[in-house]
């Protein structure tokens, strides 16, 4: 059934549309990922124009979290005074992403932006992933003891001013690292059209120490609350938000998410880590083919509007 | 539809109502054409016959008859992409103003046997013409660029030329069918038709129709465009209604 997507100005078939994102939300199930960083590239890939994936991806991501986030919250798995923090730099960060994203538009090299930042952003996270996994899956193995950090151990930043105390999380630190990693997954997801989870999780437990129990669902708000500003930018500035497109997604993906989390069960934690490590490689080599091989056909039209000029 | 309209425009020739100072007279088979979801192209048929003139001479045939379709014009952008410090850049374009979004060129018979080149030119019926007519500016070669517009044209559906397009039925009477293909820009269009006898024309008209989408659809490109606020919140809240249902629907 084709349906005619009103922004894009195509027609696409709807179970193509509602396949990908029930695909894509059986993996973010699977790896308790967003699946924005997929999401927005398959559609790329399959004619959507760039502006448009981005911009409606970031409605597709808050459906996704806003199911995950309710989940975490009905469990005590959030610590609102942190999110309120990450999200004040996720806001910060997605007016300047937001900027970036349609000065780079007029500039004609928004295409480029994109694939280049897929390709540099995704090839560094999908390395260091992979040689985490890979290290853990030899240890597991070898059956060595991990080399815990002591808690009294301390990072440079744990010096900043502007020190806070986080009773869920049972922490004291500075609100500056906090506010820092909001702003940058702010700006790096509005400019690509990802919600960021994947690199947040990481970034609180390495960086801030920040509990399991807390960290899922605190990022999970984050996400949710910055794509919603974002989603709204873009709607405002670009012009570029398809609802249709977004919410056939949406659709798929909150269904697909569910079969993704049982799924997930049956497989060990280091190996999925190795296996989304290899998945957000793919998507990175991907994009560096089509920033350093040929293209088949060097000439591209768009049309000009909304003020535009070269 | 089409025999409906057929037979209503004969009616109307054989009664002899309508007013001929032209030399050719034409009816359309839709005066507007509505985009719905499921649009996956429409056809129009274009009907005509030539007339004769005041004196109640028709002009001398055999005749070849030529319909150009044009859309709303748009602003377009072509870039070419070559390889800078080992990456693949966008380097030269050429800005294209008021070009035509939609451009048809149907005829009854190849247009290089039915007139002159300049002919031709006056009446903007080659398409690379038409794109040179509406280069604003380029850092490179205008032919190449012009050329590549026309060839991305072409592959969109939007541009296209077709010397099979226009059939007579009767020495004066001829009908051509368009189809517009799903990305048909929304707006006015203008059909004329150019009668042609010995590569001299004899006969012109033009009429307008209107293409336009409909429903649902529309509504949401009209709401991006005039309350671009509302329609972020609105997809906001619906995304977020959408993963809250999802959530309480699959709750293990």
């Amino acid at each position: 059934m084709q349906i005619y997507l009103p922004i894009a100005e195509m027609s696409v078939n709807l179970f193509f549309l509602v396949g990908i994102g029930a695909a894509i939300g059986f993996l973010s199930g699977l790896f308790g990922v967003g699946g924005g960083f997929l999401l927005t590239p398959l559609l790329i890939f399959s004619g959507v124009p760039a502006p448009v994936a981005v911009s409606s991806v970031t409605g597709q991501v808050v459906a996704a979290s806003t199911s995950g986030a309710l989940s975490y919250w009905r469990r005590g798995g959030i610590d609102l005074q942190l999110a309120g923090f990450l999200v004040l730099g996720g806001v910060v960060g997605s007016f300047v992403g937001v900027w970036i994203f349609s000065l780079l538009r007029q500039v004609g090299q928004l295409d480029l932006a994109i694939s280049m930042g897929y390709l540099i952003f995704l090839g560094f996270i999908g390395t260091v992933m992979l040689i985490e996994a890979i290290r853990t899956l030899i240890r597991n193995r070898s059956g060595a003891a991990r080399t815990r950090r002591k808690p009294g151990q301390h990072t440079w930043f744990q010096g900043l001013p502007l020190r806070m105390r986080f009773k869920q999380s049972r922490l004291y630190l500075s609100v500056i690292p906090i506010i820092a990693i909001g702003a940058v997954i702010g700006v790096i997801g509005s400019l690509l059209g990802i919600g960021g989870g994947f690199i947040l999780v990481p970034a609180l437990v390495y960086l801030l120490r920040i509990p399991a129990s807390i960290v899922v669902g605190t990022s999970l708000l984050h996400v949710l609350a910055v794509m919603a500003v974002t989603c709204v930018l873009h709607a405002v500035q670009s012009q570029s938000v398809d609802a249709l497109l977004a919410f056939s997604l949406m659709v798929g993906s909150v269904a697909g998410a569910q079969f993704g989390a049982s799924a997930g069960q049956f497989l060990r934690g280091d190996q999925l880590r190795a296996l989304l490590a290899l998945l957000v490689l793919g998507v990175a080599a991907r994009f560096g083919a089509s920033v350093l091989i040929d293209p088949a056909d060097p000439f591209s039209m768009a049309v000009l509007r909304f003020g535009e000029t070269i | 539809m089409a025999a409906r309209v057929l037979l209503a425009l004969l009616f109307a020739l054989v009664a002899g109502g309508v007013a001929l100072a032209q030399g050719v007279v034409t009816a359309t088979s839709d005066p507007t054409i509505r985009v719905q979801s499921t649009f996956t192209g429409e056809t129009i048929t274009l009907f005509g016959n030539i007339e004769p003139d005041a004196a109640g001479e028709l002009p001398p045939g055999p005749y070849d008859v030529v319909v150009v379709l044009r859309g709303p014009a748009a602003d377009r952008v072509v870039r070419q992409k070559s390889r800078q410090l080992g990456l693949i850049l966008n380097s030269d374009f050429a800005l294209y103003q008021s070009l035509p979004s939609f451009y048809r060129v149907l005829s009854s018979r190849p247009l290089s046997a039915l007139a002159d080149e300049e002919v031709l030119e006056a009446h903007a019926l080659t398409l690379e013409g038409l794109a040179d007519r509406a280069l604003a500016e380029t850092t490179g070669t205008a032919d190449t660029f012009d050329a590549e517009l026309v060839r991305l044209m072409r592959e969109e559906g939007l541009f296209a030329t077709d010397p099979r397009g226009v059939q007579f039925l009767s020495p004066t009477l001829f009908s051509a069918r368009v189809a517009l293909p799903a990305n048909v820009p929304n707006g006015s269009f203008l059909a004329r038709t150019i009668v042609f006898s010995n590569g001299e024309v004899v006969a012109q008209r033009a009429s307008r129709f209107f293409v336009r989408t409909e429903g649902f659809e529309r509504f949401l490109a009209e709401s991006a465009r005039d309350t671009p606020l509302l329609y972020g919140l609105a997809t906001v809240l619906l995304a977020i209604v959408t993963g809250w249902l999802g959530g309480v629907l699959f709750r293990r």
